[in-house]
């Protein structure tokens, strides 16, 4: 996979230690630079402080859950339009559709993270950037 | 005795009313006398004055030029002038008293100055000394000038306050002779208690001029009332407004709470400040009362009434007032004595003339003098047949013995009560056998016999009665019923020898003589006293004709029967005797007391129920019973619902509007409502659940409804529903967030190059396990979601082309590991499908998955196909791969943990659900699932997605 020449913020939201970890390992090998932060609130604080390119949100988190979350940040002038994947465990139709509801559309994207492989969510991430 | 009492009191009344108008010419003889008496008072007012002349009047002379005049000393000492006081026409208009004032003032100015009428004058004077008023006599003679006109005026000046004193008193005593007079007068005319009082109340307004009268009558209960009884008088509100009582309290002591206490006329002659009135005072004075006088009324010694006048001047009651009254309360109390008396012997009278026994009395040689209706009656003589008639030889019936007769005679002489039993003949010639009772009458002295009574009562019937039981034992005896004949005492009078013998005994006499006691207990098994029933019988036995209880045998054995009582009544119609006949009913009562058990289990089932329930009468669809719960539930109590058609209860309506709903339920049998909103009385929507059945009841066809409350489960359902779908979203986090950890760190190692190749094979299995355990888990995530009802088809316009290539292009990756290429046809031309894409997509990877899986090595290919047909699209995947026939019928099912045995063979791992998930998406979207497969042509999965 051919490495990123430019600088690229990806900002991962991710409660889960180990899979924060091995995420931001595999894209900063990447050739990402990535961002973390462990709960909503401050997944929230340094979304509008470092306006990365990608946020990658789970959504049961501690303090401030990422659905919460992604409602605040699209609140925001700049987070209205910020792309987010939602990467996640959860799986219940109620979930997915109250984040639809504050997804604006294209702009967001529902992944569960057992059906995905670290090399697809790679390949994903290139794509909603247009990095392919 | 009867008949002497009545005679005596008839004398007593003869004689108080000889002694009432003795009284009354007594007083009539004293009213004489006092008019004597006031004759000679004018007499002697004659010598008074002028015995008085030369001591006692005063003259004068009144200059009227001057105006002025001079007075002697005598007529000083009548107006209290000093020689100082200034004497002219106004010191002397000062004087009169304020009410003469006016009138004197006009009579001096015109009568006397103007049209020269000599002065002559009785007019009252206050003075300051002599407290009170006094009355005067003033006369004067008019001197002219030549010009006729008045210059002086002589005359004298007489105190006559004494005369004046005295007129008033005979006027007054006179009033009050009047008034004893007049009340006398209706006393000897009335007939009326109540009558009487009220009139002589009226008479002492009217006549005797005091303000209030009342008669009250002694009660002797707790609270010792006075019951005012008669009134009259302007302020008799004062009668009903105030409590009178001669209770030994506060308000017991008044005049006529003492006079009533001590028997003796009390008199208060200054409301003001006598003591005794003191807790009426106000009362009294508001009314302007200022004399009272209580005057017992009595019947010999015992005081039964008082009666209160009221006057409205101080020191009214003087001796000669009190005397007259004194008579005047005697009189009444005589008066009512007497009334009271005449209307008890008309009573008694009437009691005699109408008993139901016959009654006569003979003078002392037996012949009948008086006869009471009922011996009319029985034998049919007149009193003019009977009386002057010798008894025996008109009722004799010849049937007793002569000797029974003299006897008879023989101890009547002797003043001996003779009770007997004859046989008597009526006019008709009919014998009646009656028990007879003579009695000796005694004169005043009580010496000598002057007459007998005779007291019959006719037993005929009774003995009658007694004949024919006497004839009918012998049928008695053998009948197979008990008989009883017992006395309204309760003794036994008789029992015949089946009743002995059921209940255990042997001799007739261990029965007969006894108390019923000991064939009935004090109490039933069921708890009922019968302690009271044979009281109970006797008192009211038509309520008794038919009854049954619980009887006692000999050895304590209890046993039912059911009896049929007679009552055997005299000729008056009091109860002598019962005759009861009885069966044994123990059997059936068994029965009877199992079926009332039932009932009441039923009952309390009925009643406890949590389910409201209504009984119908299923033809007209009136509500025949309800439970309580009904009330709870909808606020309608039994009493509102009962009777009525259950299409007139509003809540209802909903479900049987009208007539023809019910007919409608009457004749399906069975209606059943899961979710019904139905409203209560007080507006509240209530869900419940609606059963209705209908069923005979003791050949009648009765609808049951029952109606349950389920807003509760409804809320609970809902309840259980969120904590559900948070169950399994927490669920399905926990499980994959190991499995997701698992999953990325192993893909990590396995790309590092460090691994030896050994290392890297374990690594590949990890890998492997991991995902069979995330395929599971998923796959039991979303099977719990299909049965929990938690899958909502989502219907949108979907771009189904788009849809199966991404998930092709989704599949390579495994495709191309078995060497297979995915084909899709489209066959007919279509762009947006309305469908749910999610659900769609499950179905068809899950399905194309399997394609992949349990291929064969036949063919390379895998070929999808969506044909659009009249109303739906048929979607197809087919492979190579072939089902054994066994597996094939297992998996026709689509049940869970189904596999077919080669599947088992290719993919050990498998879960056993895909198939399962895949069929209940496509059903829940509306469409259908089913497969063909031979080992000639592969396998196809067909399922169909529903146009609209």
């Amino acid at each position: 996979m051919d490495k990123i020449d430019k600088k690229i913020v990806l900002l991962i939201v991710e409660d889960e230690k180990i899979l924060a970890e091995t995420l931001e390992e595999k894209l900063a090998e990447e050739g990402f630079d990535v961002i973390k932060a462990t709960d909503g609130e401050e997944g929230l604080r340094l979304a509008l402080e470092s306006h990365p390119n990608l946020i990658l949100l789970d959504l049961l988190m501690p303090k401030v859950d990422g659905v919460t979350m992604l409602k605040n940040l699209r609140k925001d002038k700049w987070g209205e339009k910020a792309n987010v994947i939602i990467l996640t465990n959860v799986e219940s139709s109620d979930k997915i559709s109250e984040s639809l509801e504050t997804g604006f559309g294209n702009v967001f994207e529902y992944m569960l993270k057992t059906n995905w492989s670290l090399e697809d969510i790679v390949l994903r991430i290139k794509e909603r950037l247009n990095l392919k | 005795m009867l008949i002497l009492d009545m005679k005596n009191n008839l004398n007593i009344n003869k004689i108080k009313e000889n002694k009432l108008l003795i009284e009354n010419k007594k007083l009539e003889v004293k009213f004489d006398s006092l008019k004597n008496i006031a004759e000679k008072l004018k007499e002697k007012e004659y010598f008074f004055k002028k015995s008085q002349d030369a001591a006692n009047i005063g003259s004068y002379k009144f200059d009227l030029t001057t105006g002025k005049w001079s007075s002697s000393a005598v007529l000083d000492k009548i107006f209290n002038f000093n020689k100082k006081d200034k004497k002219d026409f106004k010191s002397w208009l000062k004087i009169v008293h304020k009410d003469d004032k006016k009138m004197m003032e006009d009579y001096f100015k015109n009568e006397v100055i103007v049209n020269h009428q000599p002065f002559d004058k009785e007019y009252r004077i206050s003075v300051k000394s002599n407290s009170g008023i006094r009355w005067v006599h003033g006369l004067g003679k008019l001197s002219f000038d030549d010009k006729n006109k008045v210059i002086s005026m002589i005359g004298t000046i007489q105190d006559i306050t004494y005369r004046k004193k005295e007129e008033e008193n005979i006027l007054r005593i006179n009033r009050a002779l009047k008034m004893v007079s007049a009340i006398n007068q209706s006393l000897i005319h009335s007939v009326d208690e109540k009558k009487l009082l009220e009139e002589a109340c009226n008479i002492i307004i009217d006549i005797g001029g005091y303000a209030l009268a009342w008669v009250g009558f002694l009660k002797h209960g707790k609270d010792k009332k006075i019951l005012p009884v008669a009134s009259a008088g302007d302020k008799k509100d004062y009668v009903t407004k105030e409590n009178f009582t001669w209770a030994d309290s506060k308000k017991g002591l008044s005049p006529c709470g003492i006079s009533a206490n001590i028997g003796e006329l009390v008199i208060v002659n200054d409301v003001l400040n006598d003591p005794r009135v003191s807790h009426f005072r106000k009362g009294l004075l508001d009314r302007g009362f200022k004399s009272i006088i209580a005057l017992p009324l009595k019947d010999r010694k015992t005081v039964f009434g008082v009666i209160l006048i009221y006057s409205k001047f101080l020191d009214v009651f003087d001796k000669e007032e009190v005397k007259v009254l004194s008579q005047l309360a005697n009189d009444l109390s005589f008066g009512l004595t007497t009334l009271h008396t005449q209307q008890e012997i008309s009573k008694l009278k009437k009691a005699v003339e109408n008993s139901s026994e016959v009654i006569y009395m003979t003078d002392k040689n037996g012949i009948i003098t008086f006869i009471n209706r009922q011996f009319v009656k029985l034998y049919g003589y007149k009193e003019s047949e009977v009386v002057g008639k010798v008894t025996p030889r008109i009722l004799k019936s010849g049937t007793r013995s002569q000797t029974q007769y003299s006897t008879l005679w023989k101890n009547l002489i002797k003043g001996v009560v003779v009770k007997d039993e004859h046989c008597n003949k009526t006019k008709n010639g009919e014998y009646l056998i009656v028990e007879s009772s003579v009695n000796p009458i005694f004169d005043d002295k009580n010496k000598e016999i002057i007459g007998y009574l005779a007291i019959q009562k006719d037993i005929t019937e009774r003995k009658l009665e007694h004949e024919k039981i006497k004839k009918s034992d012998t049928i008695i005896k053998n009948v197979n019923s008990i008989i009883i004949k017992w006395k309204k005492d309760g003794t036994i009078d008789y029992i015949n020898d089946y009743g002995l013998n059921i209940f255990g005994y042997k001799k007739i006499n261990d029965v007969v003589g006894k108390q019923l006691d000991i064939l009935i207990p004090a109490k039933e098994s069921t708890g009922r006293d019968l302690s009271n029933l044979v009281n109970n019988m006797v008192n009211n036995p038509q309520k008794y004709i038919f009854s049954e209880n619980e009887n006692i045998k000999k050895d304590g054995t209890r046993f039912w029967v059911a009896w049929t009582n007679r009552a055997i009544k005299d000729e008056k119609g009091n109860l002598i005797e019962l005759i009861t006949v009885g069966n044994d009913i123990t059997k059936l009562k068994n029965i009877e007391k199992k079926s009332e058990i039932s009932e009441q289990k039923f009952r309390r089932l009925f009643e406890a129920a949590k389910d409201s329930i209504l009984i119908l009468d299923a033809e007209s669809g009136e509500i025949t019973d309800s439970n309580p719960f009904i009330q709870d539930l909808l606020g309608y109590s039994s009493k509102e619902l009962i009777g009525k058609k259950i299409y007139e209860i509003s809540p209802f309506r909903d479900i049987i509007e009208n007539k023809e709903k019910f007919e409608e339920l009457q004749n399906k049998g069975y209606v059943y409502y899961d979710n019904l909103p139905l409203k209560s009385k007080d507006g509240i929507i209530k869900q419940v659940e609606f059963v209705s059945n209908v069923y005979l009841v003791a050949d009648k066809k009765v609808i049951q409804c029952n109606i349950r409350d389920i807003t509760e489960r409804i809320k609970k359902e809902k309840e259980l529903e969120v904590a559900k779908s948070d169950f399994l979203s927490i669920t399905s986090h926990q499980l994959r967030t190991p499995l997701s950890a698992t999953k990325w760190v192993l893909e990590g190692m396995s790309q590092d190059e460090n691994f030896t190749p050994k290392q890297h094979e374990r690594f590949g299995y990890l890998v492997e396990s991991n995902n069979r355990l995330i395929n599971l888990v998923n796959d039991l995530l979303d099977v719990t979601r299909i049965e929990s009802g938690r899958i909502f088809v989502n219907k949108k316009p979907t771009d189904l082309n788009k849809l199966i290539n991404d998930l092709v292009d989704y599949l390579k990756v495994l495709s191309d590991k078995k060497n297979k290429v995915i084909k899709y046809i489209a066959s007919n031309k279509f762009n947006q499908v309305f469908c749910d894409p999610i659900l769609i997509h499950e179905a068809l990877q899950n399905l194309i998955n399997n394609a992949i899986i349990y291929s064969d090595n036949k063919s390379n290919e895998i070929i999808i196909s969506v044909e659009g047909r009249k109303d739906h699209y048929l979607v197809s995947i087919h492979n190579d791969g072939f089902i054994d026939n066994e597996s094939q019928e297992k998996i026709k099912t689509f049940g869970k943990f189904i596999r077919g045995v080669g599947a088992s063979r290719v993919q050990p791992e498998g879960s056993g659900l895909g198939l399962y998930i895949t069929s209940k998406v496509i059903e829940i979207s509306g469409g259908t699932v089913w497969f063909e497969s031979s080992a000639e042509h592969g396998t196809t999965f067909y399922f169909t997605i529903i146009k609209k």
